[in-house]
């Protein structure tokens, strides 16, 4: 963000203190297109998304003073998405049934490599398979992993971001994103064989 | 195997692109030689390729937005506790009733008070009343002078009182 566009934030921030909701309009148009990815990418579809950024515009809004600067707003703003996404799958019980559900897929499908060997690339049609596969491996790591990969690869964030969000070390986030990777290619490695 | 182990650790660097040139130079001299990590290698490499090129969200159009914006504003508003926020003529027209609407309560209560103290007041008035009965009672006296009587005596009914109305109008006249 160049200078102009930080002195804008901070002067729009500083508006929506004083309670201006035209600024506060002005924010979401700024921010809403990241924050709608980060949630999509966590929750897994564009409804329920759009519903946990409102949450997070929402808590914005009525949070802003806890914003005190000392780190970007951009990272704060990030930090209010993903919790707001999980707090959404969590009310919506969805985390619990996602993860059971992709894990009970990936011992089937465990349990089909063992008793048919030659399920390969060959058997599944194309790409999209193979994102299907993708998407539900993903679902079936861990919270910590499943956040931090879907940031880094599929946000572009960086390691030192996504630390300050999760508030822990860039070492923590390092090793959740080694274990992910881990984890996916041990479960993916399936399909990828040549 | 030590030597797997270690690479093993950093495979997830070198795949991301975050490895400085010495180890990435002795990385690659490793993958060069063992299978074994070349083909871990290549898996995170297309794994980390599928999750970069997995199907993007589309950008939703401005149509989507603007319900998005409409809804956050309602949503916003339940948060606050303010209410939705009308069209400015009917919002004015709100605020006028709600100024005038107290004020017309004000006056209809003071009216009220007001009827109830003048109405008290003139039945209590004990001058009006005092004056009343005197009137009355000269009257009585003068009609009493009139007729002969102390005061004492009843006049019948019928050609007395009769006889009474025609004394006091010979006298007034």
């Amino acid at each position: 963000m160049n200078t102009e566009a930080a002195a804008r934030e901070e002067f729009v921030i500083q508006r929506i203190r004083s309670g201006d909701r035209a600024a506060f309009e002005e924010l979401v148009t700024m921010y809403r297109n990241r924050g709608l990815s980060i949630a999509y990418n966590l929750v897994g579809n564009l409804e329920d998304a759009k519903d946990a950024l409102q949450d997070a515009f929402i808590k914005v809004y009525l949070y802003i003073e806890g914003f005190r600067g000392q780190s970007k707003f951009s990272t704060w703003f990030h930090r209010i998405v993903v919790n707001a996404s999980l707090d959404f799958l969590r009310k919506k019980k969805r985390a619990v049934s996602v993860l059971t559900e992709s894990l009970q897929d990936n011992i089937k499908e465990g349990d089909r490599e063992i008793s048919d060997n030659s399920l390969g690339p060959a058997r599944i049609a194309g790409n999209q398979e193979l994102n299907r596969r993708l998407e539900d491996a993903i679902a079936g790591l861990s919270l910590k992993q499943r956040i931090c990969f879907v940031l880094k690869h599929q946000n572009g964030l960086g390691v030192r971001e996504i630390a300050e969000i999760l508030r822990c070390r860039r070492s923590t986030v390092k090793v959740h994103l080694f274990r992910a990777a881990e984890n996916l290619r041990r479960k993916m490695n399936v399909y990828l064989k040549e | 195997m030590l030597r797997c182990l270690f690479i093993k650790r950093k495979l997830y660097d070198f795949v991301a692109g975050e490895l400085g040139l010495k180890e990435k130079a002795a990385l690659s001299r490793h993958l060069q030689v063992c299978s074994g990590c070349r083909r871990k290698a290549g898996e995170l490499k297309t794994v980390f390729s599928l999750a970069a090129k997995r199907e993007k969200l589309p950008l939703p159009d401005e149509a989507f937005w603007g319900k998005f914006q409409v809804e956050l504003n309602k949503r916003l508003d339940q948060e606050t506790g303010a209410e939705f926020a009308p069209e400015p003529e009917a919002r004015r027209q709100m605020r006028h009733s709600y100024l005038f609407r107290p004020v017309l309560a004000y006056a209809s209560v003071l009216l009220l008070m007001m009827v109830t103290v003048f109405s008290l007041y003139r039945y209590y008035q004990p001058k009006i009343h005092a004056y009343q009965d005197q009137q009355i009672v000269e009257e009585v006296l003068f009609l009493e002078e009139l007729n002969g009587t102390n005061g004492t005596t009843i006049l019948p009914l019928g050609d007395a009182y009769i006889q009474e109305i025609d004394i006091i109008s010979r006298y007034s006249s």
